[in-house]
């Protein structure tokens, strides 16, 4: 019998049967499992979450007052009993704290009193929790306490662990003060190697999987598999082709009757047995310790196999050609290594410019003030437009601070002429709020950026109401502002930094019933049109009116279904509130009682950053991570890509009363007629050397050059299963840029890398004499 | 097609082209016109670089001739359904440290497309028979020259090919080796095998050899029976460019003489003197050749007459060795 591929096979499986005979596979082999052996007693522990963190206390000097006032009352209350728990030395530092609270002017250096306070009182509350006498039923007796507190109390103290007391008396503060503690998960999370265990981590058991699947396991596959392994693996294989090709054995294969071009296809294929053996047995031990010791089954692992199978293919092509031209191991090695310099260094200037020079310079906001077209990039710069220079104006400073710089805005206070700027810092592990400040500028100023009022504390949000007042959603109200934007303003620091902890004086609280509890993270837009405005705060989303004294009111209240926290871009208009989330799915609900009516997906693999509505209330946009721009009609729910031109390039736009404008290519930006959609104006400056070597050098050759480096980012989308990634661990604003992983472009540059390779090598091998 | 030649060749030439930018030229083949009949054992005799297996590797279309044409079996040279028939062993085998004997046999059978089941019912016999079934577990890095070769051999043998091509099949083998590959041979002709062997060891060709034929600098000098070669009585050049010996020479006389020098030459006339040693004014050894015994036996007696005393006398056939030296020289002259 003849089966055509009978030879071929034959090839690969002596490949097969060639590694597994190779010392060096089984010094690899040993190596692994070695290392998985190491981290397989990695684990972790949950653990009711007890004591209090630095961080969870929200606002010391209100908790002070606050726990002062209950103490000296005659009423039993959980405060009081709190407070008659404390010892002295706590008791003078929350004095201290009242006295800062109260006061009438800030001073510098309290900052660091406000701190020495708030950390006194925390160590003595971490004291008070572990008291089986803590609770007092009289004291708790009226206020409502949650669920888990509630079956604590019926089980008793005396039935309780130690860790379980502590849980429960932290319910019991949390409850007597529900907006002096930020949110914490009930358990806490700690990690664990054979019998030791770290103190539990202030992240959620969510955090550590994200932190796991987005980080460490990535970071793992990318350096032990994909450098280290694939360095190994071509010296280790570089000696295939050229062996083949020694006298004495190729002369004998090629008398052999089989096909030369799949002779040399079946050793190129057949050298993959070394690698697949090693990177499928550290895989499947990764996946098996990641799965059994912290319950993330994670397969998009098992189908990185394939991927980092590819990535050497990519590199074994020049290497099996050199080894097929030149018949040396050597050359092989040095002309494989210089690729992989050719293609780090093309990856490397193009990822460069585009983080250093065209990323940052990406207009990400733009509003018009005062006849000026102003922008903000994503470098987080506020810029002027200069018709003269044809250039954009920078007007403020790089930011520095400790984390993620996070920008709300702009916005025009038209009653004052400034332009307003919320500026904050979010942690990039995403353990505690945000803390914003406000800034402004004027056009006399040269909109350069100054510092602006003190803001309340807890904002989260800046908007303006459609009668041009100023707004902050903090975390349990709305403020209006009713101050000067002009005027100046001192603030206290520590440690160098501005803290925006204190006052907010100017702002009044304006929410009239019942105040919510506003968490991070915090959506909200104001209809232009009607009085009226929407929040979306995490998974709940609340309709107020704005009554005629000003003051705003609940109307309709939602929760949105959906497992994690979510963020959220909204917008009102017409019928229709708007709420596109970070899941990708665009929602929209009834702007009266806020019931669902369509639920969109306009981008199947992408998530929305902006969400705005048109001034006339008739049309939503949302511009999405992947740069695609929608229209959503704000009475019929009807989407569709906005017929603008550069689709795929957008990064921003804004609707003024004239004018679509829309952010393209970088640092373009193109003014539309709103109603036609026919372009009046391109701002556009003349391109600098560095763009003009990026678009007309850089970008070119990174087209056409193969990008295995690059498939780690394939790596990252099989494993977190997601096409984007935010920058840090925080996930909820989705004003943030996100890269899109693109997660198959590189698979499509190494197939056609590979496929020019091998039809290279197969038509030497044909035509030449061996 | 069993009705054709195992080999023919007609002016086949190979010119090797080496360089990138100067182009150097190297003819290794110049016109080599060879038939080898089906079920011979045929020799392809000549020196290093003689052109040997370069002939090999254009029939298996390992290389491309330049011109002429070349068929084995019936097939263009270099053809699959040729090659399939086709039992190669190549001079200085490299086989794969990895493999054993039992895995290379499966290896190469594979490739000649042998299935596996097959290969595992005939590879123990066939190690059997190489004198390798104890070694046929151990790692052929272990092999010594000689067993590779043997190995070689097996899986040249593997999957039955009707036409064997042998390069320097004893090269490297030891007497007792060389003489088993021998009884080899023999058993495949007695099968109806064609075996087509280079070599560059002259007895062993003369020794197994219907046939051959020397190659000298890749032009084609002889091509001939073995006895018609070493009688001188050549045939069965098809090229023309071998040349007929003059002189029909069967046997070579060493004779050790004491006499004369002047007479000595004279008793031996016109015979033709291979070579004159003088060990002192009278002693001589000489070596001159003779057609046939009575030749011999005529030339003591003119000796004796002449008064020359024959100290020592040997007589031998003129081997395959003599032969080929003989007529290398002739073409260099």
């Amino acid at each position: 019998m003849t089966f055509v591929m009978r030879p071929y096979l034959a090839i690969i499986k002596d490949s097969f049967r060639e590694a597994l005979a190779s010392r060096v596979l089984w010094v690899f082999t040993g190596v692994i499992a070695l290392v998985l052996l190491a981290i397989a007693p990695l684990g972790y522990q949950l653990d009711l979450t007890g004591p209090f963190a630095w961080g969870d206390i929200v606002d010391g000097p209100q908790l002070a007052k606050r726990l002062r006032e209950a103490g000296g009352a005659e009423q039993d209350s959980p405060a009081k009993r709190i407070w008659s728990l404390l010892d002295e030395d706590t008791h003078k530092a929350v004095d201290g704290l009242v006295k800062i609270g109260t006061g009438e002017k800030r001073r510098e250096g309290q900052g660091e009193q406000i701190f020495r306070g708030v950390n006194a009182l925390r160590k003595n509350l971490n004291k008070l929790i572990t008291r089986p006498d803590f609770y007092e039923a009289k004291a708790w007796g009226e206020l409502s306490l949650p669920k888990e507190a509630k079956d604590f109390v019926t089980r008793g103290t005396d039935n309780l662990s130690k860790i379980e007391l502590q849980r429960m008396n932290r319910l019991l503060i949390e409850a007597a003060f529900p907006s002096n503690f930020s949110w914490r998960s009930s358990d806490s999370i700690s990690i664990t190697y054979f019998w030791l265990a770290s103190d539990p981590l202030p992240f959620t058991k969510k955090q550590v999987e994200y932190f796991i699947k987005e980080w460490v396991l990535t970071s793992v596959m990318d350096w032990i598999v994909g450098v280290f392994g694939l360095i190994a693996a071509i010296l280790i294989t570089s000696t295939v082709i050229p062996q083949m090709f020694e006298p004495g054995s190729i002369t004998l294969l090629l008398s052999k009757p089989v096909s030369r071009s799949l002779l040399f296809t079946a050793k190129f294929v057949g050298a993959c047995a070394f690698v697949v053996l090693n990177v499928t047995l550290l895989i499947v031990g990764l996946w098996l310790i990641v799965g059994l010791r912290f319950e993330i089954w994670n397969h998009g692992m098992l189908s990185c196999i394939p991927v980092f199978l590819f990535m050497f293919l990519v590199y074994y092509a020049v290497s099996a050609l050199t080894g097929l031209v030149w018949k040396s191991a050597i050359i092989s090695v040095v002309v494989t290594v210089l690729f992989w310099i050719g293609c780090f260094a093309v990856d490397f200037s193009h990822f460069l410019l585009d983080e250093a020079i065209m990323g940052p310079q990406r207009i990400t906001r733009i509003i018009e003030a005062e006849g000026a077209l102003l922008t903000v990039n994503e470098g987080g710069t506020l810029q002027a437009w200069d018709d003269e220079a044809k250039q954009w104006r920078s007007a403020s400073e790089k930011r520095d601070g400790p984390g993620i710089p996070t920008l709300d805005g702009p916005f025009f206070h038209d009653a004052s002429k400034h332009l307003v700027v919320g500026l904050g810092f979010r942690h990039p592990f995403g353990g505690s709020a945000q803390r914003i400040s406000l800034r402004v500028s004027d056009a006399a100023g040269g909109w350069k950026l100054g510092e602006g009022p003190p803001v309340p504390t807890g904002t989260a949000k800046f908007l303006i109401a459609n009668d041009g007042s100023l707004l902050a959603i903090a975390a349990d109200n709305i403020f209006r502002f009713q101050g000067d934007l002009g005027a100046k303003t001192s603030s206290v620091r520590i440690l160098g930094m501005r803290l925006p902890m204190l006052g907010g004086a100017d702002f009044q609280p304006c929410l009239s019933g019942e105040r919510p509890n506003f968490s991070d993270p915090v959506a909200a837009a104001f209809d232009p049109v009607q009085p009226r405005l929407v929040i979306c705060s995490a998974n709940d989303l609340y309709l107020f009116a704005q009554q005629g004294d000003g003051s705003f009111r609940e109307v309709a209240r939602q929760s949105l279904a959906s497992k994690d926290k979510q963020g959220s871009a909204v917008a009102i208009a017409g019928d229709l509130v708007l709420v596109a989330r970070e899941e990708g799915k665009v929602l929209l609900f009834s702007a009266s009682d806020l019931s669902l009516k369509h639920e969109l997906t306009l981008e199947a693999n992408s998530q929305p950053r902006f969400a705005s509505v048109s001034p006339d209330g008739y049309q939503f946009g949302v511009v999405f991570q992947n740069r695609f721009l929608w229209f959503i009609d704000a009475q019929t729910g009807a989407a569709r890509r906005a017929p603008v031109s550069a689709q795929g390039e957008i990064s921003g736009f804004a609707w003024t009363g004239e004018r679509l404008f829309v952010a393209d290519y970088a640092n373009r930006v193109v003014a539309y007629d709103p109603k036609s959609l026919a372009r009046e104006r391109v701002y556009r400056p003349a391109l600098s050397r560095w763009e003009l070597a990026y678009y007309y050098a850089i970008e070119p050759l990174y087209a056409i050059f193969p990008k295995p480096r690059r498939l780690h980012k394939t790596v990252q989308y099989l494993i977190t299963g997601k096409r984007t990634t935010d920058l840090g661990l925080f996930q909820g604003d989705l004003t943030l840029q996100r890269e899109d992983l693109r997660p198959w472009q590189p698979v499509q540059s190494g197939l056609v890398f590979v496929g020019v390779l091998l039809v290279v090598a197969c038509v030497y091998m044909e035509r030449h004499e061996f | 097609m069993p009705d054709q030649p195992a080999i023919e060749t007609r002016d086949l030439t190979k010119t090797y082209v080496e360089g990138w930018l100067r182009r150097k030229r190297q003819p290794a083949l110049k016109g080599v016109s060879l038939r080898v009949e089906r079920g011979e054992i045929f020799g392809l005799l000549g020196g290093n670089g003689a052109g040997k297996t370069t002939f090999i590797k254009t029939l298996l279309g390992v290389i491309r001739k330049t011109t002429g044409d070349a068929r084995l079996l019936g097939f263009p040279a270099g053809d699959r359904r040729g090659r399939k028939l086709v039992g190669y062993l190549p001079e200085n085998l490299r086989v794969p440290r990895h493999l054993t004997g039992y895995t290379a046999l499966e290896y190469y059978g594979n490739l000649s497309n042998v299935p596996t089941s097959v290969i595992r019912k005939r590879r123990g016999a066939l190690l059997e028979k190489v004198g390798l079934a104890e070694r046929a577990k151990d790692p052929v890095r272990t092999y010594s020259k000689g067993m590779l070769q043997r190995l070689g051999l097996a899986q040249a043998m593997l999957h039955d090919p009707e036409l064997f091509i042998l390069d320097e099949p004893t090269d490297g083998l030891d007497p007792l080796a060389r003489s088993h590959v021998r009884g080899y041979l023999t058993e495949l002709k007695q099968q109806g095998k064609t075996i087509f062997l280079n070599s560059h060891i002259l007895q062993e060709v003369e020794l197994v050899c219907d046939r051959v034929a020397i190659l000298d600098k890749g032009v084609l000098r002889k091509v001939a029976n073995v006895a018609e070669i070493t009688s001188g009585r050549s045939s069965g050049n098809f090229g023309g460019n071998g040349q007929a010996a003059d002189q029909q020479v069967e046997l070579e006389l060493h004779l050790d003489l004491t006499g004369d020098e002047r007479v000595v030459r004279e008793t031996l006339g016109m015979l033709p003197i291979v070579s004159w040693q003088a060990f002192s004014a009278n002693d001589f050894r000489v070596v001159t050749r003779l057609k046939e015994q009575i030749d011999v036996d005529q030339l003591i007696d003119r000796l004796r007459v002449a008064g020359v005393s024959i100290i020592g006398l040997s007589r031998r056939r003129v081997s395959l060795e003599d032969a080929y030296l003989e007529i290398v020289a002739e073409a260099a002259e």
